[in-house]
This record gives C-alpha cells, sequence and structure tokens, in this order.
C-alpha cells in the first residue's frame, strides 16, 4: 500500500472511528436482555456497601457534599426499580439493595444539610407547612422507588405522608414554586417532587390529584421556555425566572417528571434535542446554555459550575450525562448512542466498578438514567 | 509476516498494561475517588490514575484507526501474491543465489 495512501487513511480512520466504535455499547442499554444495567447495579450496591459519609464527596462545600449524599441513595433507589422492570428474575437482590439504600436515605445525617439550612427536619414537620422543604421530593422518589420494589415496604406510611405534604403544598401554591432552601427556588427540584408524586401514585394505584395537575400547569407556564427549555433559578415568592433555561436543569427535569406528567417530560426533553444536543464524528454533547451570550462565563472555552461541570465549548458534563435519560425518555435511539459514546469514553467503564469517573453518585444517576424508560407517547 | 505481526504488538502490550494498572489502582481507591463533575480533588493519587487512565483511553481511541491501517497495510505487504510478484521482479541475481557464486571451478 503505497505510504500516502496509508497515512491518509490512518488520519481519516483516527477521525471517523472512534465516534461510531463508541456507540456500539449502547445497544446493550437498549435491549432488555442485555445484562449491562444488572451488572451495574451490582456494581453500585457494592459499592456503598460501605456506608458513605459526607466527607466522601469532598466538593468543597458541606451543602453541595450533603445534597450528593441524599442524591447517590435517591437515584440508586430510582435506578434498583428500573432495572427490575427488565429483570423480574433478579428482584429479589435488587429488593435487598434497595433496602440498604432505603436505610441510608432516611437517616437524617443524610438530610443535616436541609436541616441546617430551614432549621427544621423535614420528615418531623409533615404535618404543617411552614417550610417548603421541595428536597422532600428526592426523597420521595426513594421512597416510591423502594415500594415500587416492595409493595410491603414498612416505610408505606412514611412514603404516604410525604406524599401528602408535596401534594398539599404544591397544589396550594399558585406560583408552583416550592423553595429549595429560604429564598431560594430552582424549579428542577420541583419537577422531583412532582415526580414523586407521580411514583407514588403509581404504587398506590391511584391517580395524581386535581391540585397537582393545576399545580404542574401552571409550573410549565412558568418555567419552561417557549422552546421547551427550562428556567434554571426562579424567585419561589413571586414565580419570576432569574436565570435564563439551562441544559443541566431541562434535562434532568425531562427524567424526573415523567412519572408525572409523560408528555410534559417529552416536551423537555424535545427541546433539549432541537435547541442543545450537538454531534461530531459520531460523539454526542448537551449544551447548557442555547447561546454564548446566556452563560456567565461568555465565550470562554471552558466554564460552569456546580450544577453544569465542567463546561467546555459550551458542552456541559451534567447536561450530556442527564442528557442520556432524557433522550430515553424521548425513545430517540440516534440522539441516545450519540451521548452513550461521549459517556463511554469520559466516564471510563471498568469491569465491575461501574464507571469510574463519577463515584459513587457517578454510578447512580448512570443507574437510573441508562435504564429511564421511554415516556408514552399516547400521553403527548 | 508473523514476526511483522509482532515488531507492532510491544505499544499494544505496554498500553493494556498501563490501563489495566490505572483503572486498577484508580478502582481499588473507590468510593474515596475524585469526582471530576467539580474538578476537586479528593484523592492525589487516584485522581492521578485516572488522568493519566483517561489520558490512555484517548489515545487508544485515536490510535485504533491508524493502529488497523497499518495492520491491515502489513498484511497487504506479505500476501501471497504480492510475494510471489516480489519474487518474479527480482533480477535473476537475487532470485538464484547460486549464480551471485564466484565461477569457482572455471578455468581449472
Amino acid at each position: 500500500m503505497p505510504r500516502p495512501l496509508q497515512l491518509v487513511l490512518a488520519l481519516l480512520s483516527a477521525l471517523l472511528l472512534p465516534g461510531p466504535l463508541l456507540q456500539g455499547g449502547a445497544d446493550s442499554w437498549v435491549d432488555p436482555r442485555s445484562d449491562a444495567a444488572l451488572d451495574l447495579a451490582r456494581a453500585l450496591d457494592a459499592q456503598l456497601a460501605r456506608p458513605l459519609e459526607a466527607a466522601d464527596y469532598g466538593t468543597g462545600a458541606a451543602l453541595f457534599d450533603g445534597e450528593w449524599w441524599l442524591a447517590t441513595h435517591a437515584f440508586a433507589l430510582v435506578g434498583y426499580a428500573q432495572v427490575a422492570r427488565t429483570h423480574p428474575e433478579a428482584l429479589p437482590e435488587l429488593r435487598e439493595a434497595a433496602r440498604r439504600s432505603l436505610d441510608e436515605l432516611l437517616r437524617p445525617e443524610v438530610r443535616a444539610f436541609d436541616t441546617r439550612l430551614w432549621g427544621d427536619d423535614m420528615l418531623a414537620c409533615l404535618h404543617d407547612d411552614a417550610h417548603d422543604h421541595v428536597v422532600l421530593g428526592y426523597l420521595g422518589l426513594g421512597l416510591g422507588a423502594a415500594r415500587l420494589l416492595d409493595p410491603e415496604l414498612p416505610e408505606a406510611g412514611l412514603h404516604d405522608r410525604v406524599a401528602a405534604a408535596l401534594d398539599r403544598r404544591l397544589s396550594g401554591r399558585h406560583v408552583a414554586l416550592l423553595a429549595t432552601y429560604p429564598g431560594q427556588g430552582f424549579p428542577v427540584d420541583n419537577a422531583a417532587a412532582f415526580g414523586a408524586l407521580g411514583l407514588h401514585a403509581r404504587a398506590t394505584g391511584q391517580q395524581i390529584s386535581p391540585g397537582v395537575r393545576g399545580a404542574l400547569a401552571r409550573w410549565e407556564s412558568r418555567y419552561v421556555s417557549p422552546d421547551g427549555l427550562l428556567h434554571q433559578t426562579a424567585d419561589p415568592r413571586t414565580g419570576r425566572p432569574t436565570s435564563p433555561p439551562r441544559g443541566s436543569g431541562t434535562t434532568l427535569a425531562a427524567v424526573l417528571l415523567a412519572p408525572a406528567d409523560a408528555r410534559l417530560a417529552r416536551r423537555l426533553a424535545t427541546g433539549v434535542r432541537r435547541h442543545l444536543h450537538r454531534e461530531v464524528l459520531g460523539m454526542g454533547g448537551v449544551r447548557e446554555h442555547r447561546t454564548s451570550e446566556e452563560a456567565p462565563w461568555g465565550h470562554l472555552p471552558l466554564g460552569g459550575d456546580v450544577d453544569s461541570g465542567p463546561v467546555l465549548l459550551g458542552v456541559s458534563v451534567s447536561a450530556t450525562g442527564f442528557g442520556l435519560g432524557a433522550m430515553r425518555v424521548l425513545g430517540d435511539e440516534e440522539a441516545f448512542a450519540s451521548l452513550w459514546a461521549t459517556t463511554r469514553l469520559f466516564g471510563l467503564p471498568w469491569p465491575g466498578e461501574g464507571f469510574l469517573a463519577g463515584g459513587p453518585l457517578g454510578n447512580a444517576l448512570m443507574l437510573a438514567l441508562l435504564t429511564t424508560p421511554t415516556a408514552p407517547l399516547e400521553a403527548s | 509476516m508473523i514476526r511483522a505481526l509482532m515488531r507492532r504488538s510491544p505499544p499494544v502490550l505496554a498500553w493494556l498494561l498501563a490501563t489495566w494498572a490505572c483503572g486498577s489502582l484508580a478502582a481499588a481507591r473507590a468510593p474515596t475517588t475524585v469526582l471530576l463533575a467539580t474538578g476537586t480533588v479528593v484523592d492525589p493519587v487516584a485522581t492521578a490514575a485516572l488522568a493519566l487512565l483517561l489520558g490512555l483511553r484517548l489515545v487508544g481511541w485515536l490510535a485504533l484507526g491508524p493502529w488497523l491501517v497499518g495492520t491491515l497495510a502489513v498484511l497487504w505487504q506479505h500476501r501471497p501474491s504480492a510475494r510471489s510478484r516480489h519474487v518474479a521482479s527480482e533480477p535473476p541475481a537475487r532470485r538464484n543465489p547460486r549464480l551471485r557464486l564466484p565461477p569457482v571451478g572455471v578455468g581449472l
């Protein structure tokens, strides 16, 4: 083979081959017969066998350490419940894994960050609505997932009380936004609360209440922009958005909302697909902002904050990861495969360990996102 | 051909070994490993192992195509028809070493 031809072929193959080859493993997350999800669930359970502490996260801020500790167990539970849908034969071991995660999730230390900011324990004041405690939604998601795995869950009563508190607070709020912390509103956290109510309805065979339906409609009209993207922050008193729509919040909200409102979840995921998803040589990514002008870091090639993770050339680590779930909500296998290729390269999957790059939270999120069910089309 | 292919294997073996070592080290230090999502370094050894592993994987994926092309080129050069053409195109002296021997005995 002539030398120049070899060089041209080598260059072309270096550019064109990795993307399609990395996309190859995407099938194992689409095919329900594949054991990839079960293997990841087992790796996560093994990783969580050593009880975590907030200090394990080392984000540099006690608040974020606490949030991630709670999110690890909440998303692990959601992931276990979703794996059980495709692997009913593994129900006993998934139930045991869920039991361990739920015990951790309900430890007062895990929600201590919220207690410190509000001044009271979210589970000790379920009967009154003096404080919003929207983080309760993530506990509700975990409880709901555990109850789907085990209908005889001993914490069923607690789950019902959590759902009743969220229902009451959301239904009664004209701006449809519960505060995450005093004076701070994040629409995506309210999506978790709506999703928790959807899971509760599913676990108990009930319907979402008309009050919550109304709150969902108000939430959509206030915080979802016309192009289908979700505002990242809003004033919980006035309901006025205080920052532009972002990829990390929209992608995560699409996943969280799906159990409560499949149509709205699909609308958010469609917005991401149309306006934020990018693909280069088979590798996909999700932008954090629609335009560089909207980003606080402007046109800098590198930026980001705790919500987005590092942002490289406009593409955000968090939005790309959450985008896996959002594209599954939409049933868009092509976009999912492109995001999977990026995740496979940068997430550093390792046999028996899940993904090395993200620690326990990364594995819990990946399990929940890579097994997110497609939202039914008829709901649209 | 086998020798030509074997000459190409040491870098691949070194890459596999380094990848395994970095991955095993990072995995052994989990879950108190670094969370790349924040860029916060919790465990410098695990961070270094992960960074090296990421670099190795990037290089591995980028080099995979050229490596395949190079391997195909080696196979192409050593294909049986190429060998016979190569031999046929050689001058008679190279094709038959005996012809290059000094004419021992001539004139005796």
